[in-house]
């Protein structure tokens, strides 16, 4: 059993930016509890201070009084930055070798359900088979208390339901606090959650038992958070749900739906792949792979991690070379990678994107007028003058995709955009992204999000095997078993209804919108 | 069966011993043979074997060519002239330069001894595991922290080069050329990332229970092919180390031992 508590706390960051100002919580372990919010509301910070990462290892002033138990686990979102070894095995027995532990790593495994994986390369594991592994190498230290700071930012569907149906078997002996914004994904395990711990502007305002969830549905929808489909229909139709799961609003919500007309414009062709072979090393990526998209639609790039989607991107984008095939791309492409920060390269907002302006307009005033119009789309406009490194990372997200614009492509390829952002930011993204298409561009994304795949894309693709499918509407491959299960997805739940009565798939934002 | 990393290690220093002791040619293309054979054994990919080329290529023509223009030793043999003696202003000034063939010679020797080593070296490094060489770094320097450092730095080179790759796409979509001008802008998200990597890391190690008092866990019990690369790198290189210092000793009048008239005379003209 362990004991979180904190009084009074609150921790102020150099500059005297207060991140967390918390009266009174208590979270009584064992159990999984889930700490949600949207970006900036405090959540990660509130993690922080109870694993002590702050401020034994970043700055920040803490006054109150903060009691947690001496040994707390700490899991970063990013798992791919947290293994330092080649194989399964190694990773266990180099945690062993650098802590002295001696419990035994086969039992740590089992614990995890990752036994079967001992002998696998770490590069060839899907994301939430690494966070399981990570979560075994911190079970031969035996820690009462797990903090996982977003571990769903960066796994398919499949991976985070199993990832997610570990925790709730690990937290009958231990503590686990899960920091989330993919409140649709985590509550499909409600049942196994004992708390959620609502943030905002960096205060606890709810501290929420699951059988009450339905009953906070307007606070949950206040505090910018993604709602299970059930629960926004019966927020927006005034239908009460039982619970998160309750198929009876969206139901409700379906006879209500009149299918607007007619089909969306169809542009010209854009991208012509034919006969695509690539591979690196030994490794083959692609053999043989076509694919065909056009202008005034967005596309999705669906597949399990690994699969090669930013590989095609980067073809797309021209700077890795095919081994064979012919690829035609009409027009500027720009690229954002699944990591924004990595094409952030000058010292304000203002200059990065003027520096992408440049290499088009035929003078600076054009340039200055562009960037301008960009970045107030993009609501990065009062950020001009900061240095793009020290924002957070919602809006260098943001900062990046305004970067990408402003070279005015005509192709825009985007590598898992909505990892991590909150309803907002995914809302505005999905917004500009169908203003973008409109003015006859294309938009390309490879990604696991279903769910704004389904809202805001009109076509999709699943990479297999060395080959992508042929695009189709997106409500046609969420309800295709083969392509689900290629591509390690979850079908929205509200799917399956539409499925049973017969009605082609809905999407979410034209039912509850 | 598998060498361990105690035996791997003996025989990159033995490596080491002889690239330095050894000066005759044809023994510094047999050194280089045997860790071109010890480099194959690890089965290098399609990716290894261009960070091989990366590694040796430039090591051999850069030292070769240096060497075949600015060698200071004499005899020298001009293979070839770059710049005649009578060209106005550069020829007057240098004297004339050119490619001598005791200078390439000199060159390759001295090439040979770097790639011998990087050959051994790269082995290693690919059929060793972070634990083992974690494991064995803590017990040769009695440091954990330091050699949880080298082995994090050989992990996350791999990483870095993956981010280096993903900037490059964007800068070069956001239509730069590959080598223009701007190209040291790259420098800026590489800096940060590497510093948000540090960052995440350290909480790795800390949730790790990362302790550099821990146990250091027991020596790795050695097999018999071990113990027979063990004696056999440790023999040769103190043998012909130690044939060198005694020739080296003798040539700078410190030490002469008459009875070895005749090894110096071998260790001069054939180590």
């Amino acid at each position: 059993m362990s004991e979180v508590a904190l009084r009074r706390v609150r921790v102020v960051y150099p500059g005297d930016v207060v991140g967390l100002e918390v009266d009174w919580l208590e979270i009584e372990g064992p159990g999984l509890f889930l700490i949600v919010g949207r970006s900036g509301s405090g959540k990660s910070t509130l993690g922080k201070v109870i694993a002590r990462v702050i401020p034994r290892v970043e700055r920040a002033e803490v006054t109150g009084e903060v009691k947690a138990p001496p040994r707390v686990a700490y899991l970063h979102q990013s798992p791919y930055d947290q293994v330092f070894s080649t194989y399964v095995i190694d990773e266990f027995l180099l945690a062993k070798e650098l802590s002295g532990s001696r419990r035994d790593v086969l039992e740590a495994a089992k614990l995890a359900d990752v036994e079967e994986l001992l002998g696998a390369k770490i590069s060839e594991l899907s994301g939430g088979q690494l966070q399981k592994v990570l979560i075994g190498v911190t079970l031969l230290l035996d820690f009462p208390l797990y903090i996982l700071d977003e571990p769903l930012a960066h796994l398919d569907p499949r991976s985070a339901r199993e990832f997610l149906s570990t925790m709730a078997k690990l937290k009958k002996d231990r503590t686990i606090l899960l920091i989330e914004h993919r409140l649709k994904e985590v509550l499909q395990i409600y049942r196994h959650i004992d708390r959620i711990i609502l943030l905002d502007g960096g205060k606890v305002v709810d501290v929420v038992r699951p059988e009450d969830v339905s009953a906070k549905t307007w606070l949950l929808s206040r505090l910018g958070l993604r709602l299970p489909l059930s629960l926004k229909c019966s927020l927006r139709l005034g239908v009460p749900a039982v619970d998160p799961l309750d198929p009876a609003p969206v139901e409700y919500a379906l006879e209500l739906y009149k299918r607007r007309d007619g089909a969306g414009e169809i542009g010209e062709t854009l991208i012509e792949v034919r006969g695509l072979y690539f591979s690196y090393g030994r490794r083959v990526v692609f053999a043989g792979a076509s694919y065909t998209a056009r202008s005034k639609s967005v596309y999705i790039l669906f597949g399990r991690n690994g699969s090669g989607k930013s590989t095609f991107l980067h073809i797309l984008a021209g700077v890795l070379k095919p081994k064979k095939g012919f690829v035609h791309v009409a027009g500027r492409a720009a690229y954002v990678p699944q990591n924004p920060d990595l094409i952030l390269m000058y010292e304000t907002v203002e200059s990065e994107l003027l520096s992408r302006a440049k290499t088009w307009a035929r003078s600076k005033a054009e340039a200055r007028e562009y960037v301008l119009k960009v970045a107030d789309a993009l609501g990065v406009k009062p950020l001009m003058d900061r240095n793009p490194h020290a924002l957070s990372r919602g809006q260098r997200f943001k900062v990046a995709l305004a970067a990408a614009l402003s070279s005015r492509p005509r192709v825009l390829l985007l590598d898992e955009v909505t990892s991590g952002q909150d309803e907002e930011s995914i809302e505005a993204l999905g917004t500009m992204l169908r203003e973008f298409v409109r003015e006859d561009n294309i938009a390309i994304i490879a990604s696991h999000d279903v769910y704004f795949a389904l809202d805001f894309a009109d076509y999709a693709s699943v990479v297999v095997g060395g080959l992508i499918t042929e695009p189709k509407p997106v409500g046609d491959v969420l309800t295709d078993e083969r392509l689900l299960e290629t591509g390690n997805l979850v079908a929205p739940p509200h799917l399956e209804i539409c499925k049973k009565r017969g009605i082609p798939p809905v999407r979410e934002r034209e039912l509850c919108g | 069966m598998r060498l361990s990393f105690t035996a791997k290690l003996t025989l990159l220093a033995a490596f080491n011993i002889l690239a330095i002791a050894l000066d005759y040619l044809p023994n510094l293309i047999a050194l280089t043979v045997v860790a071109v054979v010890i480099w194959a054994v690890a089965r290098p990919s399609g990716d290894r074997l261009k960070l091989t080329a990366l590694v040796v290529i430039p090591s051999v023509w850069s030292v070769v060519i240096l060497q075949g223009l600015f060698y200071t030793g004499w005899p020298k043999t001009v293979i070839f002239t770059i710049i005649p003696p009578e060209t106005p202003v550069a020829g007057w000034l240098t004297g004339g330069v050119y490619l001598t063939y005791q200078g390439m010679l000199y060159g390759l020797r001295q090439s040979l001894r770097i790639i011998s080593v990087a050959f051994v070296g790269l082995a290693v490094v690919w059929t060793s595991t972070e634990r083992e060489i974690v494991a064995e770094l803590r017990r040769l320097l009695k440091n954990a922290a330091l050699s949880v450092g080298v082995t994090i730095s050989v992990r996350f080179f791999d990483i870095f080069t993956q981010d280096a790759k993903a900037s490059m796409v964007a800068y070069r979509t956001a239509g730069n050329r590959r080598l223009g001008v701007g190209m040291f802008r790259l420098i800026v998200p590489l800096a940060v990332q590497v510093l948000r990597r540090s960052y995440v890391v350290t909480l790795a190690l800390i949730t790790r229970g990362f302790n550099p008092r821990a146990r250091i866990s027991a020596a790795t019990r050695l097999g018999v092919l071990d113990l027979v690369v063990i004696t056999a790198s440790l023999a040769v290189a103190t043998t012909i180390g130690l044939l060198k210092l005694l020739t080296l000793l003798y040539i700078i009048d410190v030490l002469y031992i008459p009875q070895l008239r005749e090894l110096y005379w071998y260790v001069v003209n054939y180590v």
